[in-house]
């Protein structure tokens, strides 16, 4: 199978069953890769080639990213089903739970698993509070007999809740960490087949419960916090497609939750609560991207009272997952997981939520707008990512465009908002499941008239200027000392002209001095010839 | 509507009424408070919504309830709920939730003393966030009473506390529905200063009678083998 380009489906499957083949649970008719049917309604997902040794991280988030995995089921997983398969693998491999390198998985599987396990048999087989014979510890421990489900009125866990003793355990014990998680898991998705039928349920909410009280062992500065049990939910029900009915590793399950919640932390730390990173920081981050950019609609929120912390709060601790039906939660984290900053992604996803109920919220009161916020109408989980990145995209666009000019983004917007309609933000992206082209123009126009506001506002304070007066200096003194320069050798060549013109004037002189003076002597020669002849001829004429 | 709310938020109208222009309508703000999986959800919902589920997804924060109800004399009052999550206690942004309250709902579980030994922390903090200003009002409410066989927690001792601390007290089942409304309705009435006859009073209650038939089932199958346990149980816990 390797040496040419494969299609990650069936990497990715084949691959998995290699992952199974790690427990003994695994289902020895594990599925044959299926051919990656296409959705009826859907266009085929843009393919999506893996070489056959190495998983390209930067594309594998824009796969996820994009929405290309298999559509979540609605109400149970599909076990066996290829699409189905792929999101498991793809999810660790986000989070780093996989190295890249396909021949590096069976060896990261194995760790973990056998990491997870030994935690479970320190913190829960030999959990201290098993002389008190709690029956919950007991549940949870790994030699514990495979319980078996029954309905129960009031969550399947009911019973095993019912019969604590809580009365003199101290609010550290171990008893009384595992009561407040137990609580929590029993009314984890309580309208969801696959965490209250019988009769998988009952396991699988131990299986859940003895993930976060490993979690909470490991970390005490966390500890466990209303909120968790939702993260560790959707990861555990996402995880169980892939996996064999009852085979899901909660292994995997719980690295996967425990690298969410670490990286969380802050949030569920209360003393950290002011703090940027902690839960009223955040809170009031995502406050102010709603200011920055629909000012109006803030302002209505605060004349109402209506305080983020009424509704962040929860979708900020749950990651959003109690906010949509779970498969659209599902297709969200793809986002989430695949974005590299995940708490900006988180962020404008808030806002973004916000603006998507701007008229709604516009037109109510103090409890209309808690209804609203709190009971979050049905939404289209693709549009919304979509609105999410392009507010992400537009913001950073401006951020580009006004910092040439040393500008806040705030003070920008606050200008800009003279051509800005409120809705296009919103309209960026998509509002209600229709797309509206004519806004998207007026905000590229405005997105023109920004840049060219700032190509001007540079002039304004002299930047170009400064920079011409800069490069004019220099190039005149460049000039000047280069005019001096060919002076110089102008006058050289003068003065060399000058000289040899001296010279040569000097030498033709001479030379016809030397001339004159061949021609005097050749003259006075002449002249005593002629002198000779006539005292001869006198000589002789005479005697 | 909008300064309505913006009144009772701020306190600084009389705990007794803020009265709407526009629609002459009172507005209370009543919170629920106490430990997790005491039922004020189901509460509220029920109040709310009439309605109960078997389990509800824990309230992390808050959840937003709000009903209109008609008192004698045809006052009509609106009833904020702000049914506060159980975690809360431990965060510092639980002042805002109980800051402006007219009333404070102390919800335990009959079932679970812990829920009820836990109020002295709730209504610590209720005492903290209101500093000097006057208290408002406050009802110890015991939930779960259709497990009235499992109940862990005396009435001499909830009496004890409710009178303490000038409390007024209520024994009700959000399963059932039983004494849910009376509840909620003599709680509009006090902040209204409308008397309620016990006649009037009765008259809300009209879902009971329905939902007891389910109850009596349960109670019979959870009696075969368990009940030894909790009298023991009952026995070993009493607050002092």
């Amino acid at each position: 199978m390797y040496g040419r380009p494969l299609p990650l489906l069936s990497v990715v499957n084949g691959s998995l069953q290699d992952l199974n083949s790690v427990t003994s649970l695994s289902s020895p008719s594990a599925p044959a890769p299926l051919p990656s049917p296409s959705p009826v309604n859907a266009p085929p997902p843009p393919p999506f080639y893996l070489p056959s040794h190495s998983v390209p991280l930067r594309a594998l988030r824009q796969f996820a990213s994009s929405g290309s995995l298999a559509p979540p089921p609605s109400s149970s997983p599909a076990p066996h089903s290829s699409e189905a398969c792929a999101r498991p693998v793809v999810w660790r491999l986000l989070l780093g739970q996989l190295p890249p390198a396909l021949k590096g998985w069976r060896g990261a599987a194995e760790a973990s698993r056998g990491a997870y396990w030994a935690f479970v048999r320190e913190l829960v087989d030999g959990s201290p509070d098993e002389e008190m014979q709690s029956p919950e510890l007991g549940a949870l421990k790994s030699t514990a007999e495979p319980a078996v489900g029954e309905p129960a009125a009031a969550g399947p866990l009911s019973d095993l809740l019912s019969k604590t003793a809580l009365d003199s355990a101290s609010p550290d014990s171990d008893v009384f960490l595992l009561h407040e998680i137990l609580k929590d898991v029993n009314r984890t998705f309580p309208d969801l087949s696959f965490f209250i039928a019988p009769p998988h349920s009952l396991p699988r909410l131990l299986s859940l419960s003895r993930l976060l009280f490993v979690w909470s062992k490991l970390n005490k500065g966390t500890r466990y916090v209303q909120g968790m049990n939702e993260i560790a939910g959707v990861v555990f029900y996402t995880l169980a497609a892939g996996e064999e009915e009852t085979g899901l590793d909660a292994a995997d399950a719980y690295f996967l939750t425990s690298s969410l919640l670490s990286s969380m932390v802050d949030v569920f730390t209360p003393s950290l609560d002011d703090d940027e990173t902690g839960i009223a920081g955040r809170i009031s981050a995502v406050m102010s991207l709603v200011r920055l950019h629909d000012p109006s609609l803030a302002d209505h929120l605060a004349s109402l009272q209506v305080e983020g912390q009424f509704f962040l709060m929860r979708w900020i601790t749950t990651l959003l997952s109690r906010e949509f039906h779970l498969p659209d939660v599902v297709r969200l984290w793809d986002s989430l997981l695949a974005s590299v900053n995940r708490d900006n992604f988180l962020r404008y996803a808030c806002a973004t939520m916000v603006f998507t109920v701007r008229e709604e919220l516009l037109e109510a009161d103090f409890s209309g707008a808690l209804e609203i916020l709190q009971n979050y109408p049905d939404t289209d989980v693709d549009q919304l990512i979509a609105s999410t990145k392009a507010l992400y995209s537009f913001e950073t666009a401006v951020t580009q465009v006004v910092s040439a000019k040393g500008c806040r983004v705030t003070t920008a917007m606050v200008e800009a908002s003279a051509y800005l309609s409120p809705s296009v933000i919103i309209a960026f992206g998509f509002r209600g499941g229709v797309v509206t082209p004519d806004l998207v123009d007026a905000l590229k126009e405005t997105s023109g008239l920004i840049k060219s506001g700032a190509a001007s506002a540079a002039k304004d304070v002299g930047v170009m200027g400064k920079s011409v007066w800069a490069w004019g200096k220099q190039a005149m003194a460049d000039l000047g000392e280069k005019s001096e320069r060919a002076a110089e050798v102008r006058r050289a060549k003068e003065r060399e002209r000058l000289a040899r013109q001296t010279m040569e004037q000097m030498r033709r002189s001479n030379a016809e001095k030397a001339d004159r003076a061949r021609q005097q002597q050749e003259f006075l020669a002449q002249q005593r010839e002629v002198l000779d002849e006539q005292l001869q001829d006198q000589i002789n004429g005479g005697s | 509507m909008a300064e309505a709310k913006n009144e009772a938020k701020m306190g600084e109208e009389s705990p007794e009424s803020s009265d709407s222009e526009a629609e002459n309508i009172k507005q209370f703000k009543v919170i629920l408070l106490g430990n997790g999986a005491t039922g004020k959800t189901s509460l509220a919902q029920r109040f709310a919504n009439d309605q109960f589920a078997q389990s509800y997804k824990q309230t992390i924060g808050l959840d937003f309830f709000m009903k209109r109800i008609t008192l004698p004399g045809d006052v009509e009052v609106a009833l904020q709920i702000w049914d506060i999550g159980g975690q809360s206690i431990g965060g510092k942004m639980i002042n805002n939730y109980i800051y402006g309250a007219h009333a404070c709902i102390m919800c335990y579980d009959i079932t679970n003393v812990d829920s009820f030994m836990d109020l002295e922390d709730w209504y610590r903090l209720v005492k903290k966030s209101f500093k000097d200003e006057k208290l408002p009002m406050c009802v110890l409410l015991g939930n779960k009473t259709d497990l009235n066989h499992m109940k862990v927690v005396k009435d001499t001792v909830a009496h004890r506390f409710a009178s303490e601390n000038s409390m007024h007290e209520h024994a009700v089942s959000a399963k059932t529905g039983d004494k849910v409304q009376t509840t909620f309705y003599q709680v509009a009435a006090t902040l209204s200063g409308v008397l309620m006859p016990k006649a009037e009073m009765d008259s809300h209650e009209t879902v009971v009678t329905a939902q007891i038939t389910g109850y009596e089932q349960h109670d019979s199958e959870v009696e075969g083998g368990q009940v030894p346990e909790y009298t023991h149980k009952r026995q070993s816990c009493v607050l002092s």
